[in-house]
């Protein structure tokens, strides 16, 4: 296991049993946008302990590494990538080595710069018999943007994602970026291969 | 893939009340999650309710954590079933989840705003396939609401949720 899983908060309660099941991502590949956050590795190791490939696309080098050690710690493949990477090449390399690209997940960047990646996305062949589909994780106000900017291809949903505000809310504490990456694999994942764009506000019942 | 969801759920007793061919995909799904499932009469008295929620306590021999409510868009749940549960949970001194199923437009946003709080999570589903829809629409009723009424979920409290673009999409 590497250091970057190690990182990551265990969850503190909760069944101790996988939420989703074993191997169900073990022929899927995962494309994340992020800045190499920790909501971006809990989304990574959400969906690589249960057997996907990722690909991870960051703010730089240093940001898409942190993401894809995720990957590495699961002993699952990964491939790097940046913003400013030549969009082609990047799904040319991808397709070679790793296959289609069938789930895309776009952790808290602005949609001009998720914008190429979504687009080369949504214009990408599927693979036979596989359901893809597409989640943005923003902050509050923010999805409505990301639906609307959606080109098509897959079904898309939104999280407003809003960890610390649940303090003041209901459930009176922080969520865990692993509960981010649960419902993420959630909504990428068959149990939810009908749900297409919903926002699911995930602040603990704050707003 | 397996038909049904994993197990979610740790054997909790959930009463589900109301009718549809969408509360019986959820009532299957639970079950398929691990709950027990019992059935709650639709009503808007609140000691009707309540005696609903502790006849499923007493049959099952252990307490309700879950609800499931559809009024069928007359949202009755928070004056009777929400009330209920919520007296509940303070005299047994536990944490529960209520699920609203409603069709869409039915305000549920305002129920769940009244519902929330420090020992009630409470969600909603709003969609057409609420009444009836497709076998895989409502299958994916059932999928949403075991993953709601979930420990995975715990987090996600106030949440308004349909199923696809045609339940006109709602804030969560």
């Amino acid at each position: 296991m590497s250091e970057h899983v190690l990182k990551l908060d265990p969850p503190a309660f909760g069944p101790e049993r996988n939420f989703l099941p074993d191997a169900i991502y073990s022929e899927d590949t995962v494309m994340i946008l992020s800045e190499g956050s920790e909501s971006a590795q809990a989304i990574a190791d959400a969906f690589t302990s249960v057997g996907a490939s990722i690909v991870s696309i960051g703010k730089d080098m240093a940001a898409a590494r942190r993401v894809s050690g995720i990957a590495e710690g699961h002993g699952q493949a990964s491939l790097v990538a940046t913003y400013r990477s030549d969009v082609t090449n990047v799904f040319d390399e991808v397709t070679e080595t790793l296959g289609t690209i069938d789930h895309c997940i776009i952790v808290n960047v602005e949609t001009d710069i998720a914008t190429p990646f979504m687009e080369a996305f949504a214009a990408e062949k599927p693979a036979k018999g596989k359901a893809r589909s597409a989640v943005a994780v923003t902050g509050a106000g923010k999805a409505d943007a990301f639906l609307a900017a959606w080109p098509g291809g897959s079904r898309m949903n939104v999280v407003e994602a809003s960890l610390d505000s649940g303090k003041n809310g209901p459930v009176g504490r922080a969520g865990g970026t692993f509960e981010l990456g649960w419902a993420v694999a959630f909504l990428c994942s068959p149990f939810a291969r009908e749900i297409d764009g919903q926002i699911l506000k995930l602040d603990g019942g704050a707003s | 893939m397996s038909r049904t969801v994993p197990s979610w759920l740790d054997d909790p007793v959930c009463v589900v009340v109301g009718a549809g061919d969408g509360v019986e995909a959820v009532a299957h799904e639970l079950a398929a999650a691990g709950a027990t499932i019992a059935r709650g009469p639709v009503t808007d008295d609140t000691e009707a309710a309540l005696a609903a929620i502790e006849i499923a306590d007493k049959a099952a021999g252990d307490p309700v954590s879950i609800l499931v409510h559809a009024s069928g868009g007359n949202d009755v749940a928070a004056k009777a079933y929400g009330e209920a549960f919520a007296k509940y949970l303070d005299k047994t001194n536990l944490k529960g989840n209520i699920l609203l199923l409603e069709p869409v437009g039915a305000g549920a946003e305002t129920s769940l705003a009244s519902l929330c709080g420090p020992k009630l999570r409470a969600n909603a589903i709003t969609s057409t396939y609420v009444a009836t829809g497709p076998r895989e629409k409502l299958r994916a009723l059932g999928e949403l609401a075991s993953y709601l009424a979930s420990d995975y979920a715990a987090y996600v409290c106030g949440a308004c949720l349909g199923i696809d673009r045609s339940d006109k999409r709602r804030r969560a």
